[in-house]
């Protein structure tokens, strides 16, 4: 069954290897809207958004030969996509992505119980409100369903910074929120 | 873990990718890809005959070192041999015209043996990659042609040189 998930779409992907535009656009179709949201969370701007989105169709096209059938096809991309958000994230601002230590991971009041209200409109606008560093590992942990390992891997920092740095967003999240549900 | 937040975006998931790319982005794809392909075409025309002269120049050289001593050996020794062979050509001529044809041709039938020796050796010299021991050996017959040549016509210009004492001593 999970080989049948993973070939899904294995038909187009052959085409796509032989340069099929039409296959090209069909897995365009199918995939940049989710894409298009990933970076989007990440970025926070439109405009770097859309330009990661292309960035990253176009790598995918060129170098869909090393996919390899061991992951989804939109796992694959997924990554490609996120890479780039990164990449345009760090190169957009000096600005460090605010990946210090936190020894205390635990002093973080992870609860969410006082927060009534939360619509998805309310919970997007919060994450792009988010400051970059937070944002980054937030949306990879909450969203796009990475784990700490992962995310570590991805940004190039530590697992425990990962974690502690997902607390703080959490947190800073929830203030947001909560703002938002007092002047909103 | 998992709280309030968590759960209402696991809940959700499909509604927070509501946001939609511009059209554009497609366009700007195509418009990259189809550039990129034209100078993917290009490249590999450019590299084909980047490849096709960099053999080419490569077999030419080995090919040039290789004939290179061969060749110039070859050549003087083609020269060698046409000088001989003219001298031969030429003493055979005044042989033929010294009007001492009974003389003449029994040691013209020595010299077409020798002529028929060289002719082999030049045939073992094509086959074996231009040998110099054959070379030198095809060098030395032909000597010995001029030498039997030059000694024949020396015999013959004696004989005239006689002939002509008599006559002179007869006119007197």
């Amino acid at each position: 069954m999970n080989c049948q998930t993973i070939n899904i779409h294995a038909g187009l992907i052959e085409r796509c290897r032989n340069g099929d535009q039409v296959a090209q656009y069909e897995i365009y179709q199918l995939y940049s809207k989710a894409m298009y949201n990933t970076a989007l969370r990440i970025c926070a701007v439109q405009e770097e958004a859309e330009d990661v989105l292309q960035e990253a169709f176009l790598s995918a096209f060129r170098s869909i030969a090393s996919y390899r059938e061991d992951s989804t096809f939109g796992a694959w991309l997924k990554r490609i996509v996120i890479n780039k958000a990164i990449t345009s994230l760090r190169r957009s601002e000096k600005e460090a992505l605010m990946m210090e230590e936190v020894e205390d991971v635990e002093a973080y009041d992870d609860g969410f119980e006082s927060v009534s209200g939360l619509t998805v409109e309310r919970v997007k606008a919060a994450v792009l409100e988010l400051p970059k560093g937070f944002r980054s590992v937030v949306s990879l942990y909450l969203f796009e369903g990475y784990d700490h390992k992962e995310i570590s891997d991805i940004l190039g920092i530590t697992e425990s910074t990962s974690k502690s740095q997902f607390k703080r967003g959490k947190d800073k999240l929830r203030q947001l929120l909560e703002k938002e549900v007092k002047y909103g | 873990m998992g709280d309030q937040l968590e759960k209402f975006i696991l809940d959700n998931r499909q509604e927070f990718d509501s946001e939609v790319p511009s059209g554009k982005v497609w366009q700007h794809i195509q418009q990259q890809q189809t550039k990129s392909d034209k100078w993917l075409g290009v490249w590999k025309v450019a590299a084909v005959i980047l490849l096709i002269s960099t053999v080419y120049l490569i077999v030419d050289k080995q090919l040039a070192e290789q004939n290179d001593s061969t060749t110039a050996m070859e050549s003087e020794f083609y020269q060698v041999e046409q000088y001989y062979t003219q001298l031969i050509a030429q003493r055979k001529q005044e042989i033929a015209t010294s009007g001492q044809s009974n003389l003449s041709r029994e040691f013209l039938v020595e010299i077409e043996r020798l002529d028929q020796m060289y002719a082999q050796l030049k045939q073992t010299y094509k086959s074996q990659n231009s040998s110099e021991l054959i070379s030198d050996m095809m060098i030395k017959n032909l000597q010995l042609r001029i030498e039997i040549l030059n000694k024949q016509v020396k015999i013959l210009n004696d004989l005239k040189n006689q002939e002509n004492e008599a006559n002179k001593h007869i006119e007197i």
